[in-house]
């Protein structure tokens, strides 16, 4: 123990400079930290929303390809004048995909559910030759890691790509 | 496995978070540092119970972050130097009287905060009657008044 005048203290002032040192580091650390989940490195924000194809294209899925687990998410599936065959829309989703995510609910709801190999087939009743339309996955990420995410619709395939964080 | 991995995360996060806020900020000097506590502490606890909300995990959390604590005192009092890196060490911010306004201003402590504990502490008047006022561990600060005051 140090003696300062008549104090008996456990005094280092070096050891306090390289604490006041490490502290001025770790504000800079949370002040990056902080900057890069408003941009949205850590969620959802604004670099991180990302869109297959435009509105131009028939199938286009905006979603966010950085997501937290078990946190609510939302990928819309807007449709572009899509042939019904037989008045019918057949939305197929990766099997591979959908076990890593909790499915709360997909708006509006499809009239049936198939099982087709590594693929979930999600089928929507369309009265109109051309569709027009949203489909959206409310989803729960359940694992931590990159989620891979294959949409078909018709001919059409979309791919997406997600990293979700703990 | 999960409840064990999340404590354990969520201590250290806590401990490393703790020192880069510096030594003032747990020691709870206003209402706010009160409601800024107990904020954290509900963050906190949302994070680490999650919707798991079984006697087993509470008891599980309970025994990682007491584990933890027990398992850091350990080695603390093993190795001194780790103890000064966690706990900090204290800081002597007025000297004979003098204060040291270099260091007061890196730990974010102004007169006012000196007044506010030398009267809290001992009744004292102003700063002309304290010899020694240090930034404890805990943040708090301990005043040690001029001999001729104590009498």
């Amino acid at each position: 123990m140090k003696q300062v005048g008549d104090l008996q203290i456990e005094h280092n002032f070096a050891q306090q400079k390289r604490e006041w040192r490490f502290e001025r580091i770790g504000w800079v650390i949370m002040s990056i930290i902080l900057l890069a989940a408003l941009l949205g490195f850590l969620g959802e924000g604004l670099l991180s929303h990302k869109s297959t194809g435009d509105s131009f294209t028939k199938m286009q899925i905006e979603y966010y390809n950085i997501e937290r687990l078990e946190t609510p998410m939302t990928i819309s599936i807007y449709l572009n004048n899509i042939e019904s065959t037989g008045k019918m829309v057949k939305l197929s989703v990766s099997r591979d995909y959908l076990s890593r995510m909790r499915v709360n609910s997909i708006l509006p709801e499809p009239d049936k559910t198939e099982i087709d190999g590594m693929f979930y087939n999600y089928i929507f009743n369309s009265p109109k030759e051309k569709t027009n339309s949203l489909i959206q996955f409310e989803l729960e990420p359940d694992r931590i890691g990159i989620a891979n995410g294959v949409f078909k619709l018709n001919d059409i395939e979309q791919k997406i790509s997600q990293v979700i964080l703990p | 496995m999960d409840s064990v991995i999340k404590g354990l995360i969520v201590y250290l996060f806590l401990l490393v978070i703790f020192r880069f806020s510096g030594k003032r900020t747990l020691a709870q000097t206003t209402n706010f540092d009160l409601v800024l506590l107990l904020i954290i502490s509900e963050t906190t606890q949302q994070a680490m119970v999650d919707n798991d909300h079984s006697i087993t995990n509470a008891f599980l959390l309970i025994m990682t972050l007491i584990g933890s604590s027990i398992l850091l005192s350990f080695l603390k009092q093993r190795y001194k130097k780790l103890e000064q890196w966690l706990e900090g060490l204290p800081l002597i911010i007025m000297e004979d009287g003098k204060l040291h306004k270099d260091r007061m201003k890196k730990d974010r402590v102004d007169e006012s905060d000196v007044l506010n504990a030398a009267r809290l502490i001992h009744g004292i008047e102003n700063l002309d009657q304290i010899k020694y006022a240090i930034i404890e561990k805990n943040g708090e600060i301990s005043i040690v008044p001029n001999k001729e005051e104590k009498k």
